[in-house]
């Protein structure tokens, strides 16, 4: 058990550091130059010695060394763009992401088991087929033209939500909400396809034999075991979540994480992508280790093959 | 033949769902093909007399654009036939692309397991996959001049780890059942073994991917369109129909509204063959 927990943990870690090599490496392909991205009009020796200054006239694995040795002293390097460190950058946005995620994640989880409870529970009449159908739509739509049409609707016609921008937790509520949207649809629908399998077998048959009364059936035991896929969906949707906060991000231009990504990779700020990259990623490697270790306690099953506790 | 005929025909009724997109990507598929042909106008002529014409529920249409006009006064229906041909084309090339790769290296992976190649591909897909999705996509589209065939490569690239970890964990079974063991004593060559026995049998296995796949390139792939990093103008695609739209919404909300409208339509019709192919392929039959 132990064992398996830190064989995770290190192969996380040895992710992240080809993720990082990757971007890296990849950024550097990138046609255009960051110093001239700066200032079309600047004299070739202002450029040069902007180049200079930010260090990319060095060959790409000389580049490669100081940037390593530099993370090792807890530097994430310098944002030459936004005239600031990129640790700033980060302190200064991380919550407006963090809130909209939240937002989007807690209720979406809460409802989409709601959802699919009751699809289950309703198997085949009208309630069913109609949570069915909406959870198909919500998987297909493009996130980015719902959020601009409820936009229009609901900032610009109702004016109930701001539009665009960041101030308080007002401005995530929107967001979340298109954030949450797939998510839902996801989540019931696989609650409801775990429930009906799970009704079926045999420990919820021996627990009706036993003579535990209906309900507590359905929330003991059914429930309960279609907790793993759920938990492997959120996990799998995560990725897919961030990446949905940066067009989200921009469409609300809200100055999170993920619109902070898309300029400084437009921009060539390549120690900002860089340190946004591996934050994200590093969020995603850590939840998905987290999913796996959570596996072990929540699956006796999965605990036996993995070697026993 | 006519008895596989009967047995597709039997499946669509049983999956009415599946029907409805078959039907929907069916005539997505001949607006595609027929785009030039069917269009009522040239899609990229512009009359400034005729712009921001309302679609036909509307008062003040004019018949001839029976979806309006964008805001030069060109025929939003034929530029709407023109972006659907351009994101079929892009989500036929990308996924047909990245079933391939994934098959290649699913099977090489599967069948090398344990060994050095396995572990080399299966650490390229991890990497892959620790980076979300769209910061992928777009980190590629920059490195190339955004045309139709780039972006096409782009989400073949950023999409086929999924295949490859899905057709090496159904190899990683299937080898060890008796068949492949029967086919290696005949004496089949590794070459046949991929090919002929684990092939046949594996591919079945990744089909309700196929449309669910087919679903998020087409979102993705409007997405970037529409953020100005996709497919660049004069090239049409549903995402830069979407952008065009966008800066007079608040008073002609149906160019970006109806744009939006037939991806949805689109990726609805996809989710729905995949999510009845999922069904009849975990209920066994």
């Amino acid at each position: 058990m132990f064992s398996t927990v830190v064989k995770r943990l290190l192969q996380g870690l040895l992710v992240l550091f080809a993720v990082m090599v990757l971007i890296f490496v990849l950024l550097r392909l990138i046609p255009g130059d960051p110093a001239r991205q700066m200032s079309t009009i600047a004299s070739e020796e202002a450029v040069q010695a902007l180049r200079h200054e930010m260090g990319i006239d060095k060959s790409i694995p000389e580049q490669f060394v100081n940037y390593c040795g530099n993370l090792l002293h807890g530097n994430l390097g310098y944002s030459w763009f936004q005239k600031t460190d990129v640790i700033n950058v980060i302190k200064m946005s991380w919550s407006k992401t963090a809130t909209e995620m939240m937002f989007a994640i807690v209720p979406a989880i809460i409802l989409g088991m709601v959802f699919g409870v009751l699809a289950a529970m309703y198997q085949h009449t009208w309630i069913d087929k109609f949570i069915s159908t909406c959870s198909i739509i919500e998987q297909s739509m493009p996130n980015y033209w719902i959020a601009i049409m409820l936009i229009q609707v609901i900032c610009s016609k109702l004016r109930l939500l701001p539009a665009s921008g960041y101030k308080d937790y007002t401005y995530a509520i929107l967001p979340a909400f298109i954030l949450a949207l797939p998510l839902i649809g996801i989540i019931a629908k696989n609650v409801r396809t775990n429930m009906l399998g799970s009704v079926g077998q045999d420990f919820v048959k021996a627990a009706k034999a036993r003579g535990v009364p209906g309900a507590a059936t359905l929330f003991g035991y059914a429930i309960r075991n279609s907790l793993i896929p759920i938990i492997t969906i959120i996990g799998g949707q995560l990725g897919g979540l961030l990446g949905n906060c940066i067009i989200i991000e921009y469409i609300f231009s809200i100055p999170g994480i993920g619109l902070h990504i898309l300029n400084a990779i437009l921009r060539r700020d390549y120690y900002l992508v860089q340190a946004l990259v591996m934050l994200v990623s590093a969020v995603f490697v850590i939840i998905n280790t987290a999913i796996d270790i959570s596996y072990l306690y929540l699956d006796p099953r999965i605990r036996k093959a993995q070697g026993g506790l | 033949m006519m008895d596989r005929i009967k047995k597709g025909l039997k499946f669509c009724k049983k999956n009415p769902g599946f029907t409805v997109g078959l039907v929907i990507i069916c005539i997505m598929l001949f607006i595609t093909l027929f785009a030039k042909q069917i269009c009522p106008h040239d899609p990229q002529l512009s009359d400034p007399k005729l712009k921001l014409l309302p679609p036909f529920w509307m008062e003040g249409s004019n018949p001839a654009y029976p979806l309006g006009t964008d805001y030069i006064g060109r025929d939003l229906l034929s530029r709407i036939f023109m972006g659907i041909q351009t994101s079929m084309m892009v989500a036929l090339g990308a996924v047909a692309g990245a079933v391939l790769i994934g098959i290649l290296v699913g099977i090489l992976s599967g069948l090398s397991y344990p060994g050095k190649v396995d572990t080399l591909l299966m650490r390229i897909t991890d990497i892959q996959m620790g980076i979300p999705f769209i910061v992928m996509v777009i980190i590629i589209v920059s490195l190339v001049n955004p045309t139709v065939g780039s972006c096409t490569v782009c989400l073949m690239l950023a999409t086929w780890p999924v295949y490859g970890r899905a057709i090496r964990s159904s190899v990683m079974i299937d080898k060890e059942i008796d068949y492949i063991a029967a086919g290696r004593t005949m004496g089949a060559s590794e070459y046949r073994i991929a090919t002929r026995y684990l092939g046949r049998n594996i591919l079945p296995g990744i089909l309700p991917v196929v449309p669910m796949d087919f679903s998020n390139v087409i979102l993705t792939e409007s997405c970037i369109s529409f953020m100005g990093l996709g497919i660049q103008p004069p090239t049409i695609s549903l995402g830069n129909i979407m952008a065009d739209g966008r800066n007079y919404i608040s008073t002609h909300w149906w160019i970006t509204g109806i744009a939006g409208l037939v991806i949805l339509i689109i990726a609805i019709a996809f989710t729905l063959m995949g999510d009845d192919l999922q069904k009849s392929m975990s209920s066994g039959n």
